[in-house]
């Protein structure tokens, strides 16, 4: 009888330290559809990658390029992403290099941290700031600027968006 | 007719003297360095400067405000000396270059006896401790014991990128930009250099006048009399993307630009009423290679 609850008991503590199986924690978010749709810039700013890594003051690390060139203000740009890839831009007066129309995609769907436009052989990369402003209606893209020689990032370039 | 060929003997030697003078070309890598960037590499081409055809080339360096001001690698121990330059300033042949040498951090050497590593160029100016003193080191090249040399007076320097933010009277933002980029040009006349026309201190509608040049200098276009914005920092600002700055003549594109000259002017007004332009010197600076 001893012998019987020893190893009942023994058999109790071992099942009980398996873990549990985790629980789904819900659908994996799919960015796409969330992405699609009309975006106009509100803000554009340029900063200087060695002025912020030396912790200069914000005025000589950053600048809002937004409404610099009064004639050609950089908030006249918009992009469609289409739900079927395709995308539309419209620089407006502004001096935005983007390209303007071609094919859209995420360079990972799970986990996407890069919106990759191709029109024909020409391809631009635009980091994506944080995911979790999409569900607001709200994009960050981000361009780097390398030095050719060495790949050290020198200028970096950030849009924010929001949505139509 | 005698003068006229005195003449021209004596332009001719000073055209002469001066090939023979000529200041030796170099290359740094990469090309923006901080007092404390490490694996530099100097590479200097002596073709038709003072010291072509001498085989052991050394380099005599100084920093501007330093005190010492000779690079370490000039003098083995006590104060640097002209007449007795250390060998460790004797700069590294370049393989199939005759006309080239090299200088690369980190470098070690002996020195007083220690073997000591160079990662950097304020420790190679014995700053490695406080990296902001040194902005702008100047250098010429010479024989060993001095009877043949390049030209000094900063006719070569580097300018290094700053540590810390320092107000001046002319920046450019970003510090080092390309020729695709958005660039904003900032003057700040609170800190007029004294070789400035000093009636700039109270001159009004500050505009700037921008031209776009090739790598030899040939201007390709120019824009005049741009608008200023004034800022916080009490700086006049003008912001402009090169491509966009005008019409580039046929041939031509932004991809031939490498420069960029930048000429401030102000109004000034005079007793009887007239206004009178006043202008600064002309800023340059070079665009970088970016990708």
């Amino acid at each position: 009888m001893k012998k019987i609850l020893s190893i009942l008991a023994i058999s109790f503590l071992v099942f009980a330290c398996m873990p549990d199986e985790i629980p789904p924690i819900g659908e994996k978010t799919d960015y796409k559809p969330m992405l699609a749709g009309t975006w106009n810039l509100v803000k554009f700013e340029q900063t200087d990658a060695d002025a912020e890594s030396k912790g200069f003051p914000a005025f000589a690390t950053t600048k809002d390029l937004t409404n610099v060139f009064a004639s050609h203000p950089y908030t006249d740009f918009s992009i469609t992403f289409n739900a079927d890839g395709t995308f539309t831009a419209s620089k407006g007066t502004s001096y935005m290099q983007m390209l303007t129309s071609g094919n859209w995609l995420l360079n990972d769907l799970e986990y996407p941290s890069a919106i990759v436009l191709k029109n024909g052989s020409t391809t631009q990369t635009v980091s994506l700031g944080s995911l979790a402003d999409v569900i607001v209606g709200k994009l960050q893209l981000k361009e780097e600027r390398k030095q050719s020689d060495t790949g050290k990032v020198k200028i970096k370039y950030s849009y924010s968006l929001t949505k139509n | 007719m005698k003068k006229l060929i005195i003449l021209t003997i004596i332009i001719l030697a000073s055209v002469g003297l001066k090939a023979q003078n000529a200041a030796p070309k170099f290359t740094v890598t990469p090309s923006d360095i901080d007092a404390l960037t490490e694996n530099v590499t100097i590479v200097f081409d002596v073709t038709g400067s003072a010291v072509e055809g001498v085989t052991d080339i050394y380099i005599w360096a100084w920093g501007e405000g330093l005190n010492p001001a000779e690079m370490l690698l000039c003098y083995d121990e006590g104060s640097p000396s002209w007449g007795s330059i250390s060998k460790n300033a004797k700069l590294d042949p370049v393989a199939g270059e005759p006309n080239k040498r090299i200088l690369k951090l980190p470098k070690t050497v002996t020195r007083a006896g220690t073997t000591v590593t160079f990662n950097n160029v304020a420790e190679l100016f014995g700053v490695g401790d406080t990296p902001g003193k040194i902005k702008k080191f100047g250098f010429l090249l010479r024989s060993q014991d001095g009877s043949k040399q390049t030209p000094g007076d900063m006719a070569t320097s580097v300018t290094l990128l700053p540590l810390e933010f320092e107000a001046s009277y002319f920046r450019t933002f970003p510090a080092k930009v390309s020729n695709k980029d958005v660039v904003t040009a900032y003057l700040n006349l609170n800190l007029l250099e004294s070789s400035e026309d000093q009636k700039l201190k109270i001159a009004g509608k500050i505009k700037a006048s921008i031209s776009l040049l090739t790598t030899n200098g040939t201007k390709i276009l120019t824009t005049e009399l741009m608008s200023t914005t004034y800022t916080a920092q009490g700086e006049y600002a003008v912001s402009f993307l090169p491509e966009k700055l005008g019409t580039f003549p046929t041939g031509t594109s932004i991809s031939n630009v490498a420069k960029c000259q930048l000429v401030f002017s102000g109004e000034v007004y005079e007793q009887g009423g007239t206004a009178q332009l006043v202008n600064t010197k002309t800023f340059e600076f070079e665009f970088q290679q970016y990708e």
